[in-house]
Protein backbone atom coordinates (compact mmCIF):
# COMPACT_ATOMS: atom_id res chain seq x y z
CA UNK A 1 0.00 0.00 0.00
CA UNK A 2 1.30 3.61 -0.88
CA UNK A 3 -0.53 6.47 1.01
CA UNK A 4 0.47 9.49 0.02
CA UNK A 5 -1.04 13.61 0.23
CA UNK A 6 -2.67 12.60 -3.19
CA UNK A 7 -4.55 9.09 -2.29
CA UNK A 8 -5.28 9.53 1.33
CA UNK A 9 -8.57 10.40 1.23
CA UNK A 10 -9.64 7.09 -0.37
CA UNK A 11 -7.20 5.06 2.16
CA UNK A 12 -9.29 7.64 5.26
CA UNK A 13 -12.58 5.92 3.67
CA UNK A 14 -11.24 2.07 3.87
CA UNK A 15 -9.89 2.41 7.12
CA UNK A 16 -12.76 4.36 8.26
CA UNK A 17 -14.59 1.52 6.83
CA UNK A 18 -12.64 -1.00 8.41
CA UNK A 19 -11.59 -2.47 4.89
CA UNK A 20 -7.74 -2.49 5.27
CA UNK A 21 -5.69 -5.67 6.71
CA UNK A 22 -3.60 -4.29 10.00
CA UNK A 23 -0.99 -4.21 9.07
CA UNK A 24 -2.17 -1.12 5.79
CA UNK A 25 -4.12 -0.08 9.16
CA UNK A 26 -1.19 0.63 10.87
CA UNK A 27 0.42 2.80 7.68
CA UNK A 28 -2.89 4.52 7.95
CA UNK A 29 -2.67 5.50 11.33
CA UNK A 30 0.98 6.35 11.26
CA UNK A 31 0.69 8.80 7.72
CA UNK A 32 -1.48 10.59 9.98
CA UNK A 33 0.71 10.96 12.26
CA UNK A 34 3.28 12.31 10.09
CA UNK A 35 0.56 14.76 8.90
CA UNK A 36 -1.02 16.55 11.36
CA UNK A 37 -2.77 19.02 8.87
CA UNK A 38 -4.78 16.05 7.61
CA UNK A 39 -6.53 15.17 11.22
CA UNK A 40 -8.82 17.45 11.36
CA UNK A 41 -10.27 16.10 7.54
CA UNK A 42 -9.73 12.36 9.23
CA UNK A 43 -12.09 13.44 12.18
CA UNK A 44 -14.89 15.06 9.92
CA UNK A 45 -14.73 11.52 7.75
CA UNK A 46 -15.01 10.01 10.84
CA UNK A 47 -17.65 12.04 12.19
CA UNK A 48 -19.98 10.50 8.99
CA UNK A 49 -19.83 6.88 10.96
CA UNK A 50 -23.08 6.15 12.26
CA UNK A 51 -22.57 4.86 15.59
CA UNK A 52 -24.63 2.09 16.88
CA UNK A 53 -27.81 3.19 17.59
CA UNK A 54 -30.63 1.88 20.12
CA UNK A 55 -33.51 1.64 18.38
CA UNK A 56 -35.08 -1.65 19.15
CA UNK A 57 -38.31 -3.49 17.25
CA UNK A 58 -40.44 -3.21 20.25
CA UNK A 59 -43.64 -5.73 18.70
CA UNK A 60 -41.19 -8.69 18.47
CA UNK A 61 -44.28 -10.93 19.42
CA UNK A 62 -46.08 -10.10 16.05
CA UNK A 63 -42.93 -12.33 14.71
CA UNK A 64 -42.44 -15.07 17.02
CA UNK A 65 -44.14 -18.35 14.84
CA UNK A 66 -44.37 -21.83 16.35
CA UNK A 67 -44.21 -24.65 14.42
CA UNK A 68 -47.80 -26.45 13.72
CA UNK A 69 -48.64 -29.62 14.18
CA UNK A 70 -48.84 -31.65 11.23
CA UNK A 71 -52.48 -34.05 11.55
CA UNK A 72 -50.93 -37.32 11.44
CA UNK A 73 -53.52 -39.76 10.22
CA UNK A 74 -52.74 -43.17 11.87
CA UNK A 75 -51.30 -45.76 9.62
CA UNK A 76 -54.06 -48.04 10.59
CA UNK A 77 -57.02 -46.10 8.96
CA UNK A 78 -54.95 -45.69 5.88
CA UNK A 79 -53.99 -49.33 5.73
CA UNK A 80 -58.03 -50.02 6.00
CA UNK A 81 -58.59 -47.16 3.31
CA UNK A 82 -56.24 -48.76 1.09
CA UNK A 83 -58.07 -52.17 1.20
CA UNK A 84 -61.23 -50.74 0.83
CA UNK A 85 -60.61 -48.69 -2.41
CA UNK A 86 -58.52 -51.77 -3.47
CA UNK A 87 -61.66 -53.92 -3.28
CA UNK A 88 -63.67 -51.86 -4.97
CA UNK A 89 -61.92 -51.15 -7.74
CA UNK A 90 -61.02 -54.36 -8.27
CA UNK A 91 -64.54 -55.73 -7.98
CA UNK A 92 -65.18 -53.03 -10.34
CA UNK A 93 -62.46 -54.19 -12.26
CA UNK A 94 -63.62 -57.51 -12.66
CA UNK A 95 -67.11 -56.95 -13.39
CA UNK A 96 -66.42 -54.72 -16.27
CA UNK A 97 -64.12 -57.20 -17.38
CA UNK A 98 -66.56 -60.18 -17.31
CA UNK A 99 -69.40 -57.59 -19.35
CA UNK A 100 -66.69 -56.75 -21.91
CA UNK A 101 -65.47 -60.12 -22.67
CA UNK A 102 -69.22 -61.90 -22.03
CA UNK A 103 -68.55 -64.85 -24.82
CA UNK A 104 -72.57 -63.97 -25.51
CA UNK A 105 -71.49 -60.70 -26.64
CA UNK A 106 -68.81 -61.18 -28.74
CA UNK A 107 -69.58 -64.33 -30.30
CA UNK A 108 -72.86 -63.41 -31.07
CA UNK A 109 -71.26 -61.01 -32.94
CA UNK A 110 -69.06 -62.52 -34.67
CA UNK A 111 -71.06 -65.12 -35.68
CA UNK A 112 -74.31 -63.50 -37.11
CA UNK A 113 -71.52 -61.41 -39.17
CA UNK A 114 -69.76 -64.51 -40.41
CA UNK A 115 -73.26 -65.82 -40.91
CA UNK A 116 -73.98 -62.82 -42.93
CA UNK A 117 -71.20 -62.32 -44.79
CA UNK A 118 -71.82 -65.85 -45.77
CA UNK A 119 -75.30 -66.05 -46.65
CA UNK A 120 -74.58 -62.23 -49.06
CA UNK A 121 -71.17 -61.87 -50.03
CA UNK A 122 -71.58 -58.54 -51.22
CA UNK A 123 -72.35 -56.81 -47.80
CA UNK A 124 -69.23 -56.39 -46.77
CA UNK A 125 -67.76 -54.97 -50.23
CA UNK A 126 -66.66 -52.01 -50.35
CA UNK A 127 -66.15 -49.40 -53.02
CA UNK A 128 -62.42 -47.81 -53.61
CA UNK A 129 -64.23 -44.55 -51.78
CA UNK A 130 -64.68 -46.68 -48.51
CA UNK A 131 -68.51 -46.81 -48.88
CA UNK A 132 -70.21 -50.06 -49.33
CA UNK A 133 -70.90 -51.08 -52.77
CA UNK A 134 -74.88 -51.34 -53.42
CA UNK A 135 -76.26 -55.03 -53.05
CA UNK A 136 -79.21 -55.73 -54.78
CA UNK A 137 -79.58 -58.71 -52.60
CA UNK A 138 -79.22 -56.32 -49.67
CA UNK A 139 -81.64 -53.74 -51.01
CA UNK A 140 -84.12 -56.41 -51.48
CA UNK A 141 -83.31 -58.74 -48.13
CA UNK A 142 -82.37 -55.79 -45.73
CA UNK A 143 -83.94 -53.10 -44.30
CA UNK A 144 -82.45 -49.44 -44.06
CA UNK A 145 -80.28 -50.13 -40.70
CA UNK A 146 -82.71 -48.71 -37.70
CA UNK A 147 -81.59 -48.30 -34.39
CA UNK A 148 -84.26 -49.56 -32.22
CA UNK A 149 -84.43 -49.32 -28.63
CA UNK A 150 -87.91 -50.40 -28.00
CA UNK A 151 -88.43 -53.86 -27.40
CA UNK A 152 -90.64 -56.11 -30.12
CA UNK A 153 -92.90 -58.77 -29.51
CA UNK A 154 -90.61 -61.54 -28.94
CA UNK A 155 -91.44 -64.90 -31.10
CA UNK A 156 -91.05 -67.83 -28.75
CA UNK A 157 -89.32 -71.84 -29.44
CA UNK A 158 -91.87 -74.30 -28.83
CA UNK A 159 -90.63 -77.28 -26.69
CA UNK A 160 -86.88 -77.34 -27.99
CA UNK A 161 -85.33 -79.14 -25.68
CA UNK A 162 -81.28 -78.26 -25.03
CA UNK A 163 -79.34 -81.40 -23.12
CA UNK A 164 -76.13 -80.03 -21.76
CA UNK A 165 -72.97 -81.97 -21.19
CA UNK A 166 -72.68 -84.12 -18.12
CA UNK A 167 -76.27 -85.72 -19.38
CA UNK A 168 -78.16 -83.04 -17.63
CA UNK A 169 -81.14 -82.25 -19.64
CA UNK A 170 -82.99 -79.17 -19.56
CA UNK A 171 -86.39 -78.66 -21.05
CA UNK A 172 -86.77 -74.81 -22.06
CA UNK A 173 -91.01 -74.09 -22.16
CA UNK A 174 -89.87 -70.85 -23.54
CA UNK A 175 -86.69 -69.66 -25.32
CA UNK A 176 -86.28 -65.75 -25.75
CA UNK A 177 -85.85 -65.22 -29.08
CA UNK A 178 -84.94 -61.22 -29.68
CA UNK A 179 -82.52 -58.85 -31.47
CA UNK A 180 -83.75 -59.88 -34.55
CA UNK A 181 -83.47 -56.60 -35.54
CA UNK A 182 -80.15 -55.99 -34.34
CA UNK A 183 -78.61 -58.11 -36.83
CA UNK A 184 -80.31 -55.83 -39.21
CA UNK A 185 -82.24 -58.68 -40.90
CA UNK A 186 -85.93 -59.31 -42.16
CA UNK A 187 -88.08 -58.62 -38.87
CA UNK A 188 -89.90 -62.06 -38.62
CA UNK A 189 -93.73 -61.97 -37.30
CA UNK A 190 -93.66 -65.49 -36.72
CA UNK A 191 -92.15 -67.80 -34.20
CA UNK A 192 -89.61 -69.72 -35.51
CA UNK A 193 -91.12 -73.17 -35.41
CA UNK A 194 -88.70 -75.19 -33.78
CA UNK A 195 -90.83 -78.00 -32.10
CA UNK A 196 -88.71 -81.16 -33.53
CA UNK A 197 -85.14 -79.54 -33.02
CA UNK A 198 -83.15 -80.95 -30.95
CA UNK A 199 -79.86 -78.69 -29.81
CA UNK A 200 -76.98 -80.20 -28.37
CA UNK A 201 -74.88 -77.66 -26.85
CA UNK A 202 -71.30 -78.62 -25.58
CA UNK A 203 -68.38 -76.49 -24.79
CA UNK A 204 -65.86 -78.03 -27.55
CA UNK A 205 -66.72 -78.88 -31.14
CA UNK A 206 -68.59 -82.40 -31.43
CA UNK A 207 -67.78 -84.80 -33.95
CA UNK A 208 -70.96 -85.82 -36.44
CA UNK A 209 -71.59 -89.20 -34.82
CA UNK A 210 -70.99 -88.20 -31.38
CA UNK A 211 -73.79 -85.84 -32.06
CA UNK A 212 -76.08 -87.99 -33.89
CA UNK A 213 -75.28 -90.75 -31.02
CA UNK A 214 -76.28 -88.00 -28.24
CA UNK A 215 -79.35 -87.01 -29.84
CA UNK A 216 -81.02 -90.48 -29.87
CA UNK A 217 -80.41 -90.88 -26.29
CA UNK A 218 -83.26 -88.37 -25.85
CA UNK A 219 -86.27 -90.44 -25.86
CA UNK A 220 -89.34 -89.17 -27.72
CA UNK A 221 -87.53 -86.96 -30.00
CA UNK A 222 -86.79 -87.25 -33.53
CA UNK A 223 -83.05 -86.65 -34.36
CA UNK A 224 -82.63 -84.39 -37.38
CA UNK A 225 -79.47 -84.84 -39.73
CA UNK A 226 -76.80 -82.73 -38.62
CA UNK A 227 -73.79 -81.39 -40.22
CA UNK A 228 -70.97 -79.50 -39.02
CA UNK A 229 -69.43 -76.62 -41.06
CA UNK A 230 -65.96 -76.24 -41.23
CA UNK A 231 -65.95 -72.46 -40.67
CA UNK A 232 -68.38 -73.18 -37.55
CA UNK A 233 -65.33 -75.69 -36.38
CA UNK A 234 -62.85 -72.64 -36.81
CA UNK A 235 -65.51 -70.59 -34.55
CA UNK A 236 -65.62 -73.19 -32.04
CA UNK A 237 -62.06 -73.19 -31.67
CA UNK A 238 -61.90 -69.74 -31.10
CA UNK A 239 -64.94 -68.94 -29.29
CA UNK A 240 -64.76 -71.96 -27.65
CA UNK A 241 -68.56 -72.57 -28.49
CA UNK A 242 -70.49 -75.55 -30.03
CA UNK A 243 -71.75 -75.55 -33.99
CA UNK A 244 -74.37 -77.42 -35.06
CA UNK A 245 -76.33 -77.21 -38.19
CA UNK A 246 -79.67 -79.02 -38.53
CA UNK A 247 -81.63 -79.81 -41.47
CA UNK A 248 -85.30 -79.83 -41.71
CA UNK A 249 -85.39 -82.58 -45.17
CA UNK A 250 -89.01 -82.49 -45.06
CA UNK A 251 -89.93 -78.98 -45.27
CA UNK A 252 -86.35 -78.39 -47.02
CA UNK A 253 -85.77 -75.20 -44.80
CA UNK A 254 -82.40 -74.65 -42.50
CA UNK A 255 -82.06 -74.45 -39.48
CA UNK A 256 -78.82 -73.31 -37.66
CA UNK A 257 -78.21 -73.25 -33.81
CA UNK A 258 -74.68 -71.69 -33.19
CA UNK A 259 -75.05 -71.87 -29.61
CA UNK A 260 -72.16 -69.87 -27.59
CA UNK A 261 -70.88 -70.95 -24.33
CA UNK A 262 -72.95 -73.06 -22.10
CA UNK A 263 -71.24 -71.78 -18.77
CA UNK A 264 -72.62 -69.52 -16.59
CA UNK A 265 -75.84 -70.62 -16.34
CA UNK A 266 -76.05 -69.06 -19.73
CA UNK A 267 -76.06 -70.03 -23.36
CA UNK A 268 -76.49 -67.66 -26.03
CA UNK A 269 -77.28 -68.08 -29.78
CA UNK A 270 -77.70 -67.64 -33.00
CA UNK A 271 -80.67 -69.61 -35.18
CA UNK A 272 -80.97 -68.75 -39.00
CA UNK A 273 -83.46 -70.22 -40.89
CA UNK A 274 -84.04 -70.44 -44.82
CA UNK A 275 -87.48 -70.00 -45.88
CA UNK A 276 -89.42 -69.75 -49.40
CA UNK A 277 -87.36 -70.77 -51.56
CA UNK A 278 -88.07 -68.94 -55.15
CA UNK A 279 -87.84 -70.88 -58.01
CA UNK A 280 -84.70 -71.58 -60.15
CA UNK A 281 -83.12 -68.45 -61.52
CA UNK A 282 -83.99 -66.13 -58.97
CA UNK A 283 -81.27 -65.82 -55.97
CA UNK A 284 -83.18 -64.08 -53.77
CA UNK A 285 -83.68 -65.41 -50.76
CA UNK A 286 -85.43 -65.04 -47.46
CA UNK A 287 -83.61 -65.51 -44.22
CA UNK A 288 -84.74 -65.21 -40.86
CA UNK A 289 -81.97 -65.05 -38.29
CA UNK A 290 -82.89 -64.14 -34.94
CA UNK A 291 -80.04 -64.23 -31.58
CA UNK A 292 -81.56 -65.85 -28.77
CA UNK A 293 -80.18 -65.95 -24.89
CA UNK A 294 -81.16 -68.48 -22.80
CA UNK A 295 -80.60 -68.35 -18.99
CA UNK A 296 -80.64 -71.25 -16.81
CA UNK B 1 -34.40 -23.82 9.67
CA UNK B 2 -36.65 -25.00 12.77
CA UNK B 3 -39.32 -23.07 14.29
CA UNK B 4 -36.45 -22.28 17.27
CA UNK B 5 -34.25 -21.04 14.43
CA UNK B 6 -36.08 -18.55 13.44
CA UNK B 7 -37.19 -17.38 16.49
CA UNK B 8 -33.74 -16.98 17.47
CA UNK B 9 -33.96 -14.99 13.98
CA UNK B 10 -36.48 -12.60 15.31
CA UNK B 11 -34.24 -12.18 18.90
CA UNK B 12 -31.47 -11.34 17.23
CA UNK B 13 -31.98 -9.64 13.99
CA UNK B 14 -35.64 -8.09 14.40
CA UNK B 15 -34.03 -4.74 16.03
CA UNK B 16 -31.23 -4.35 13.33
CA UNK B 17 -33.31 -4.74 10.61
CA UNK B 18 -36.16 -2.74 11.95
CA UNK B 19 -33.70 0.24 12.31
CA UNK B 20 -31.86 0.35 8.99
CA UNK B 21 -35.79 0.29 7.84
CA UNK B 22 -36.45 2.72 10.28
CA UNK B 23 -33.40 5.03 8.93
CA UNK B 24 -33.93 4.56 5.26
CA UNK B 25 -37.59 4.91 4.66
CA UNK B 26 -38.04 7.38 8.50
CA UNK B 27 -41.43 6.20 8.85
CA UNK B 28 -42.14 3.92 11.60
CA UNK B 29 -45.33 2.32 10.24
CA UNK B 30 -43.36 1.30 6.62
CA UNK B 31 -40.30 0.37 8.62
CA UNK B 32 -42.56 -2.14 10.89
CA UNK B 33 -44.81 -3.13 7.99
CA UNK B 34 -41.45 -4.32 6.22
CA UNK B 35 -39.72 -6.05 8.87
CA UNK B 36 -43.02 -7.99 9.62
CA UNK B 37 -43.09 -8.84 6.00
CA UNK B 38 -38.98 -9.76 5.46
CA UNK B 39 -39.66 -12.21 8.77
CA UNK B 40 -42.91 -13.36 6.80
CA UNK B 41 -40.77 -14.70 3.83
CA UNK B 42 -38.38 -16.32 6.15
CA UNK B 43 -40.82 -18.16 8.03
CA UNK B 44 -42.86 -19.44 3.97
CA UNK B 45 -38.84 -20.07 3.50
CA UNK B 46 -37.21 -21.48 6.47
CA UNK B 47 -37.17 -24.91 5.17
CA UNK B 48 -34.87 -24.06 2.07
CA UNK B 49 -32.71 -21.31 4.15
CA UNK B 50 -29.32 -21.55 6.48
CA UNK B 51 -29.61 -20.06 9.85
CA UNK B 52 -26.04 -18.80 9.12
CA UNK B 53 -27.53 -17.20 5.74
CA UNK B 54 -30.48 -15.61 7.72
CA UNK B 55 -29.36 -12.06 8.15
CA UNK B 56 -28.58 -11.51 4.92
CA UNK B 57 -31.95 -13.05 3.50
CA UNK B 58 -33.25 -10.78 5.94
CA UNK B 59 -31.68 -8.06 5.03
CA UNK B 60 -31.53 -8.64 1.47
CA UNK B 61 -35.73 -8.79 1.44
CA UNK B 62 -35.92 -6.15 3.42
CA UNK B 63 -33.54 -3.95 0.82
CA UNK B 64 -35.35 -4.38 -2.52
CA UNK B 65 -39.05 -4.39 -0.36
CA UNK B 66 -37.93 -1.09 0.88
CA UNK B 67 -36.92 0.25 -2.63
CA UNK B 68 -39.91 -0.67 -4.49
CA UNK B 69 -41.82 0.80 -1.73
CA UNK B 70 -39.85 3.89 -2.24
CA UNK B 71 -40.25 3.83 -5.74
CA UNK B 72 -44.12 3.29 -5.53
CA UNK B 73 -44.72 6.01 -3.51
CA UNK B 74 -42.14 8.76 -4.81
CA UNK B 75 -41.87 9.79 -1.42
CA UNK B 76 -38.28 10.95 -1.38
CA UNK B 77 -39.86 14.53 -2.61
CA UNK B 78 -41.38 15.20 0.78
CA UNK B 79 -39.27 13.35 2.72
CA UNK B 80 -36.93 16.14 4.06
CA UNK B 81 -40.05 17.87 5.31
CA UNK B 82 -41.55 15.31 7.23
CA UNK B 83 -40.43 15.58 11.07
CA UNK B 84 -38.14 13.43 12.43
CA UNK B 85 -39.74 9.56 13.30
CA UNK B 86 -40.48 9.28 17.27
CA UNK B 87 -37.85 6.44 18.30
CA UNK B 88 -36.87 5.35 21.36
CA UNK B 89 -33.99 7.27 21.24
CA UNK B 90 -33.29 9.82 23.85
CA UNK B 91 -34.77 13.40 23.39
CA UNK B 92 -31.56 14.93 24.24
CA UNK B 93 -29.11 13.90 21.35
CA UNK B 94 -25.90 15.61 20.16
CA UNK B 95 -25.97 17.68 18.34
CA UNK B 96 -24.11 16.03 15.46
CA UNK B 97 -25.85 12.72 15.94
CA UNK B 98 -28.69 15.13 14.96
CA UNK B 99 -27.47 17.15 12.07
CA UNK B 100 -25.82 13.54 10.62
CA UNK B 101 -29.56 12.52 10.96
CA UNK B 102 -30.56 14.86 8.85
CA UNK B 103 -27.67 14.51 6.35
CA UNK B 104 -28.71 10.75 6.01
CA UNK B 105 -32.19 11.83 4.69
CA UNK B 106 -30.35 13.74 1.84
CA UNK B 107 -28.72 11.05 0.15
CA UNK B 108 -30.29 8.55 -1.68
CA UNK B 109 -31.62 5.44 -1.49
CA UNK B 110 -29.16 3.63 -2.14
CA UNK B 111 -25.97 6.17 -0.66
CA UNK B 112 -28.36 6.03 2.62
CA UNK B 113 -28.78 2.16 2.45
CA UNK B 114 -25.31 0.96 2.16
CA UNK B 115 -23.65 3.66 4.89
CA UNK B 116 -26.35 1.66 7.36
CA UNK B 117 -25.60 -1.69 6.02
CA UNK B 118 -21.93 -0.76 6.66
CA UNK B 119 -22.34 1.37 10.01
CA UNK B 120 -24.94 0.13 11.94
CA UNK B 121 -24.51 -3.98 10.16
CA UNK B 122 -20.61 -3.56 10.04
CA UNK B 123 -21.32 -5.74 6.56
CA UNK B 124 -17.94 -5.41 4.20
CA UNK B 125 -18.49 -4.38 0.83
CA UNK B 126 -18.58 -7.88 -0.44
CA UNK B 127 -21.81 -8.83 1.66
CA UNK B 128 -23.48 -5.45 1.06
CA UNK B 129 -23.17 -6.34 -2.84
CA UNK B 130 -24.33 -9.21 -2.22
CA UNK B 131 -27.05 -7.94 -0.35
CA UNK B 132 -27.65 -4.73 -2.40
CA UNK B 133 -26.74 -6.72 -5.96
CA UNK B 134 -24.35 -4.23 -7.31
CA UNK B 135 -20.70 -5.58 -7.51
CA UNK B 136 -17.70 -4.78 -4.87
CA UNK B 137 -16.57 -1.91 -6.85
CA UNK B 138 -19.91 0.01 -7.13
CA UNK B 139 -20.36 -0.50 -3.60
CA UNK B 140 -16.82 1.30 -2.56
CA UNK B 141 -17.15 4.10 -5.37
CA UNK B 142 -20.84 4.59 -3.80
CA UNK B 143 -20.30 4.61 -0.52
CA UNK B 144 -17.70 6.98 -0.52
CA UNK B 145 -19.51 9.43 -2.26
CA UNK B 146 -21.95 9.04 0.28
CA UNK B 147 -19.76 9.91 3.28
CA UNK B 148 -18.11 13.19 1.29
CA UNK B 149 -21.39 14.19 1.00
CA UNK B 150 -22.13 13.63 4.73
CA UNK B 151 -18.92 15.42 5.39
CA UNK B 152 -19.69 18.89 2.91
CA UNK B 153 -23.19 18.72 4.52
CA UNK B 154 -21.27 18.57 8.03
CA UNK B 155 -18.39 21.41 7.13
CA UNK B 156 -21.33 23.62 5.15
CA UNK B 157 -22.32 27.08 6.51
CA UNK B 158 -25.60 26.44 8.15
CA UNK B 159 -24.22 23.29 10.02
CA UNK B 160 -21.02 24.70 11.12
CA UNK B 161 -19.70 22.41 14.38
Amino acid sequence: MDINRNNYENYFLLYLDKELSSTDGELVEKFLQENTDLQKEFALLECTVFSASDVVFEPKTWLYRKEEKRRVIPLYWTRIAAVGVGLILGTWFILSQQHYFSPHRDAVHATAETEKNKLNPGLSKKNEKGKPEDNPIEKVLLPPAVVKTEKKKEPVLKNPILVIPGEKKLAVDQVTVASQQDLGLEESTDPLRLSRAVVVLQSQHLGLAAETQRLGQIPGVKPAALTLSGSAIEDTRRYEKATTEMYDTTNDNAISVIALNNQNKGIGGFLKKLTGREPAGDDTKKVRVSVFQISY
Amino acid sequence: MTAEDYNNCVKWYADGLYRFMLKSTRQVEDARDLVQSSFEKLWEHRGEINQLKSKSYLFTIAYHKMIDLNRKNSRMEFRENLPEPVTADEPHRPRIKEVLDKALGRLNDRQRSLVLLKDYEGYSYEEISEITGLNGSQVKITLHRARLQLKEWLVSVENVL
